[in-house]
């Protein structure tokens, strides 16, 4: 059963999807520019672009605001323990243990920011759950959107790994790995969870960006690792059994 | 131009998803919030109302001159002549950088203080509140424990001209909120 799996990963390149992109004309929002070498503005333009399609109305997601609320909450609440070391009205010294007592508290809450950071939400854009979660079962009740741009490269990664169930599952879910870059300008080898594409494809040479292009490729990109992962998923009972 | 990053920022705002405003927000207002905390932290660390003051006067020339900065601390080690201390009188909102000259202990543990700058003709008694001759411990703010020459002269600028932190503020704020690094 491996050996299949692992013949079907190999035959999925670049080339499939992006032939099939050449029909249609799309013009760029002018409105939308950006400066070429200026990564960060680019993936945030590129990011925002898959973010809109991964939340459009009739896509089989939502979004999972569980991280996003830990830390929000964290770090508001760290803003108010320097809000009341400000404004607690006993005069300097009398106040010396409420100041200690407000430094731990808004150190200890960005260092546990920084951490969150770090380790568990690395280089994810969103994270989602199916809308018909119950369908899918626990290993992969939703997916973590990650994307990979380093600077001063032309390769933008973006990966799909599954998110078990759980409101804080990101902590042990399994971790994005973008495949290496090859000699040359090919691109690095894709397979149905991640797909590299080379920011030329959405970007002209003044900068303008191609967000419905990118859209489009997003939603392809998507099909295929559903139908790619529900035939995986199909052939595992063979394989318990 | 200006004008078209001006647009570009409010565009930028405008377009984002409630929820990464708030993040955008957030990540702002921790920014100051950790300039904030490291100066709390200094205060607790110290034990100094204000653990780094700027020289505002000429009157310690030429051990410190206008624009310098003086690191304090308060310490447990008794005051002797000699020390540099800045105090706080009565009615005064700014406090003052002088050396102090004689040192009274009492039994009670009370001490008694007179301070002058080294640059004045005449000691401290001037400055002090109308029947004060001496000033005590609660009056001192800190020992100078280390110094950073003329730094702190943007300091004076920015007191000076109020208008200029407002822009620099205002500056800094608008492209943190519209950056994601």
């Amino acid at each position: 059963l491996w050996s299949a799996v692992a013949a079907l990963r190999s035959s999925v390149t670049v080339a499939d999807w992006s032939g099939r992109m050449g029909e249609k004309k799309y013009i760029g929002d002018q409105s939308k520019r950006a400066v070429i070498g200026d990564s960060n503005t680019m993936k945030r333009m590129m990011d925002d672009a898959v973010i809109n399609v991964m939340l459009e109305d009739d896509s089989p997601f939502v979004e999972d605001v569980g991280l996003s609320n830990l830390k929000l909450v964290i770090g508001f609440g760290s803003v108010a323990a320097s809000v009341v070391s400000h404004i607690y009205p006993a005069p300097f010294p009398k106040n010396w243990w409420v100041l200690l007592a407000c430094c731990a508290w808004y150190f200890i809450g960005s260092g546990i920011l920084q951490l969150l950071l770090s380790f568990v939400e690395l280089e994810s854009i969103v994270l989602l759950r199916y809308k018909d979660a119950e369908r899918r079962g626990k290993r992969a009740s939703g997916i973590n959107v990650t994307s990979h741009f380093p600077r001063y490269q032309h390769v933008y990664t973006l990966g799909i790994t599954p998110l078990p169930s759980g409101s804080l599952a990101l902590f042990s879910a399994p971790k994005f790995k973008p495949n290496p870059t090859r000699e040359g300008r090919e691109l690095p080898q894709a397979d149905y969870a991640q797909i590299h594409w080379s920011v030329a494809e959405f970007f002209d040479e003044e900068g303008v960006f191609y967000e419905d292009k990118c859209m489009d490729m997003t939603r392809q990109f998507l099909d295929h690792y559903e139908r790619e992962s529900k035939r995986i998923a199909e052939q595992e009972p063979k394989k318990s059994k | 131009g200006t004008m078209e990053s001006m647009y570009d920022m409010y565009h930028t705002l405008k377009s984002m998803r409630k929820r990464q405003l708030a993040h955008q927000v957030l990540n702002l207002a921790m920014i100051v919030c950790s300039a904030l905390m490291i100066w709390k932290g200094l205060m607790v660390v110290t034990e100094s109302e204000s653990p780094v003051v700027v020289v505002l006067s000429g009157s310690m020339e030429p051990a410190f001159h206008r624009g310098d900065i003086l690191f304090l601390h308060m310490g447990y080690a008794p005051f002797r002549a000699g020390d540099i201390v800045v105090f706080k009188v009565a009615d005064r909102e700014i406090p003052i950088v002088h050396r102090v000259i004689k040192v009274h202990e009492k039994e009670t543990g009370e001490v008694d203080l007179l301070t002058k700058g080294d640059n004045n003709a005449v000691d401290d008694r001037g400055l002090y509140a109308a029947s004060q001759s001496w000033i005590n411990k609660e009056h001192v703010i800190g020992r100078s424990k280390g110094y950073l020459p003329y730094i702190g002269m943007v300091t004076i600028i920015m007191n000076d001209y109020p208008i200029v932190k407002y822009v620099l503020v205002g500056v800094m704020g608008l492209f943190v909120l519209t950056t994601r690094e």
